[in-house]
């Protein structure tokens, strides 16, 4: 008994650590990079297109634009994907291939995200500057490494979404005459949808956090991009670009990215445990 | 015999007679105390103690309590004079002070498996806490086995993959929020042995090369380089990050009161385009208009018809600063311009791109980039030290008041004839 205790106060100690870690983090950048909007003004901040911060000009617009574009990208293109792959995984292949093809998509996830931005910067920058045009470096570049680089993300949740569907609405489907291909458009995903929302959810969350890969391969020029083969910034990116070398208010200004990036991405966060709470909570009133 | 030597090199090289070390066995002591007072936990620890102790010290311990022998047998090699048996009672009850919560909980409520894990630091932390000269001897003289010794260069080198995060500043400040103080005291133990150096990344290569050699040279010294750019090169020398930081720029006039700079070289910046780019010269003023990005099309410039796409390095760098000193007067570059963050990202894009302009160091262009002759000179090292080539910078070691022996030491060999026709056959121009 006394063990238990003694365990359970280290475990305790252990845990509030890691949040306390957590709040002061929060604390830290709100501190650092608040005061700086108010300076600036929170409508110049947000609003101006112009970062030029020797010069004193601190406006984010173009690289929450940026941020947004490429998050967007990846998303459609890793919804694609890993809804395709998700759907095949629990429905249309033989138990075996499942069983190999899950542990690789898992692997994905494991792949650090430079690597990533390297094959990106190798083979498809080449690719897209030869075939599309441009620099290569652009929105569809990073759009399509981050979709890679989420891929595993959304694919896990989604076949976690998909296998909780209960078995009788399926059976339910067949028996009354629905194909297999009916059963999964109408059944399935309706019935997994806030699943499956939230799994993508997650997945921009992750996307709209990456940082390496996407400065190695978005070009991080700061216009604000006029297609998807125009060189981009974002939000991380930015941060990590001039980090190194930021002092006072430049540095500050860095804090506020940090703080826009932050609240942005509590917000998706936010949004897919409301989702998918509203999942559960439907499944229990029924 | 062999075993005696090796005995006394333990005794001689082991103990430095600092307050520091002292402390250190004391803890160590106070382990072998709460070894011996619990029973079961020393049994287990035999088997470990006996391996070390048979090759330790030979057939002198024959003991069937072999979990006994090597603590004592050390204790009669070493002199009895000693200022950690001396101390020893003191620290013993000092240490009860400070923790004698831990200890009762351990005698009350722990099993067996938490007691071992106390008492078996003795070996591998022992050689942990040494500075790193004493540590390597302790390894050979005792002869632990070889991951045992490998165990104890990591608890003696944590400090060195943390210092060398590059881009630290960010993380620095959380590891510190976080209250992690062991890094710090990891980096002031790192500093007195081996220099390091920290910024631009246009020196870094250079740096690396005669960092290298330098190691070659002077065997035992060792020498760290890291980039990270030249303002945190100079942020690194200030708050004591490194010992010196690498600047590729000239100091502002209030840097230049705060660092000393020392001129290690100096370089061309360098106008590059790709191999296949028909364009050969520019005069300062074209390169301002296609930077600020009021020239747009290669036509315009004498190449053939096609999208200009300048590549510019981020803000802050020591080469971004100082072309803009040097090109761009009061125009800023720009928005267009993709960013990279350092001179191989650019050499990789315009390797790659036709249509592609950059600046870099004239030591790095090497063979697959073209360098543009700028207002008719060709950047060649040879212009750059006739004061023909327009585009030039310094390329600077900065210190914050006077350097430990071992910085300046390394500082001597990089501007000795030596290490000046190192950077010279690198592709740099000589200091003087």
């Amino acid at each position: 008994m006394k063990r238990d205790k003694v365990i359970g106060a280290i475990l305790l100690v252990v845990a509030l650590s890691a949040i306390s870690g957590l709040a002061l983090i929060t604390v830290f950048i709100f501190r650092e990079g608040v005061p700086i909007i108010f300076r600036v003004g929170a409508k110049q901040f947000f609003l101006s297109t112009d970062w030029e911060p020797s010069l004193g000009h601190f406006g984010i617009l173009s690289m929450m634009v940026g941020s947004f574009m490429v998050t967007i990208g990846a998303a459609v293109i890793g919804v694609v994907f890993s809804l395709g792959l998700a759907i095949v995984l629990t429905q249309f292949s033989p138990p075996g291939l499942s069983a190999a093809l899950k542990p690789v998509i898992e692997l994905l996830a494991g792949i650090p995200s430079v690597v990533y931005g390297f094959v990106g910067v190798v083979t498809l920058v080449p690719l897209i500057r030869l075939s599309l045009g441009g620099p290569g470096l652009s929105v569809l570049a990073a759009s399509i490494v981050l979709g890679v680089m989420i891929l595993p993300t959304i694919t896990s949740i989604a076949i976690d979404a998909l296998q909780a569907v209960p078995r009788s609405y399926l059976e339910g489907s067949i028996a009354l005459g629905a194909t297999r291909w009916q059963t999964v458009t109408m059944v399935l995903l309706r019935a997994a949808r806030s699943g499956l929302v939230a799994a993508v959810i997650l997945g921009m969350g992750r996307a709209i956090g990456e940082t390496m890969a996407v400065i190695m391969v978005a070009g991080n020029a700061l216009d604000v991009p006029r297609s998807v083969l125009a060189p981009v910034r974002t939000l991380t990116s930015n941060i990590a670009l001039e980090m190194g070398y930021a002092s006072g208010d430049h540095r500050q200004a860095l804090f506020a990215t940090g703080v826009t990036l932050f609240v942005i991405i509590t917000i998706l966060n936010t949004a897919a445990l409301a989702v998918s709470r509203q999942r559960t909570g439907r499944r229990r009133a029924k | 015999m062999m075993h005696e030597v090796r005995a006394k090199e333990l005794g001689d090289g082991e103990y430095p007679l600092s307050v520091a070390d002292v402390r250190d066995h004391l803890v160590l002591e106070e382990g072998r105390e709460l070894g011996r007072a619990l029973g079961p936990a020393r049994r287990a620890q035999a088997p470990a103690f006996a391996r070390e102790s048979k090759e330790e010290l030979g057939g002198a311990v024959g003991t069937p309590d072999a979990g006994e022998a090597p603590l004592e047998d050390a204790a009669v090699e070493v002199p009895r004079d000693h200022p950690v048996e001396d101390a020893a009672p003191e620290a013993v009850t000092a240490l009860e002070e400070i923790l004698p919560d831990p200890l009762d909980g351990l005698e009350q409520g722990l099993e067996q498996r938490v007691e071992r894990g106390l008492g078996r630091p003795a070996g591998p932390v022992d050689g942990g806490i040494h500075e790193r000269e004493t540590w390597q001897p302790s390894c050979r003289g005792r002869d632990l086995d070889a991951s045992t010794c490998g165990r104890m260069s990591m608890v003696g080198g944590i400090p060195l993959p943390f210092m060398a995060n590059v881009r630290s500043v960010f993380i620095h400040t959380l590891a510190v929020t976080l209250g992690l103080v062991v890094m710090c005291a990891g980096c002031t133990r790192t500093s007195g042995r081996s220099v390091s150096l920290l910024g631009s990344t246009s020196i870094q290569p250079f740096a690396e090369m005669l960092a290298e050699r330098y190691a070659k040279d002077f065997p035992g010294q060792f020498v760290e380089v890291q980039g990270g750019g030249s303002t945190a090169g100079l942020q690194a020398a200030e708050n004591g990050l490194a010992d010196i930081g690498m600047c590729s720029r000239s100091l502002t006039a209030k840097e230049a009161l705060l660092f000393i700079p020392i001129l290690i070289a100096r370089d061309g910046l360098a106008i590059v385009v790709n191999r296949d780019n028909s364009v050969a010269k520019l005069s300062i003023e074209q390169l301002r208009a296609v930077f600020a990005g009021r020239v747009t099309n290669w036509s315009e410039v004498g190449g053939k018809s096609g999208p200009i796409r300048p590549i510019t390095r981020e803000e802050g760098s020591g080469t971004r600063e100082s072309f803009v000193r040097l090109v761009m007067d009061k125009e800023r570059i720009s928005g267009r311009a993709l960013t990279q963050e350092s001179n191989g990202a650019v050499k990789e894009l315009v390797k790659g791109d036709p249509a592609a302009i950059g600046y870099m160091s004239l030591g790095l262009v090497g063979k697959d980039l073209k360098a543009v002759a700028v207002e008719g000179t060709q950047p060649t090292a040879l212009n750059v030290l006739a004061g023909r080539y327009n585009l030039v910078r310094p390329l600077l070691f900065v210190t914050k008041g006077a350097v430990n022996p071992a910085a300046q030491k390394f500082i001597d060999f990089v501007l000795s004839p030596v290490g000046q026709s190192l950077l010279v056959t690198e592709g740099l121009v000589r200091a003087r």
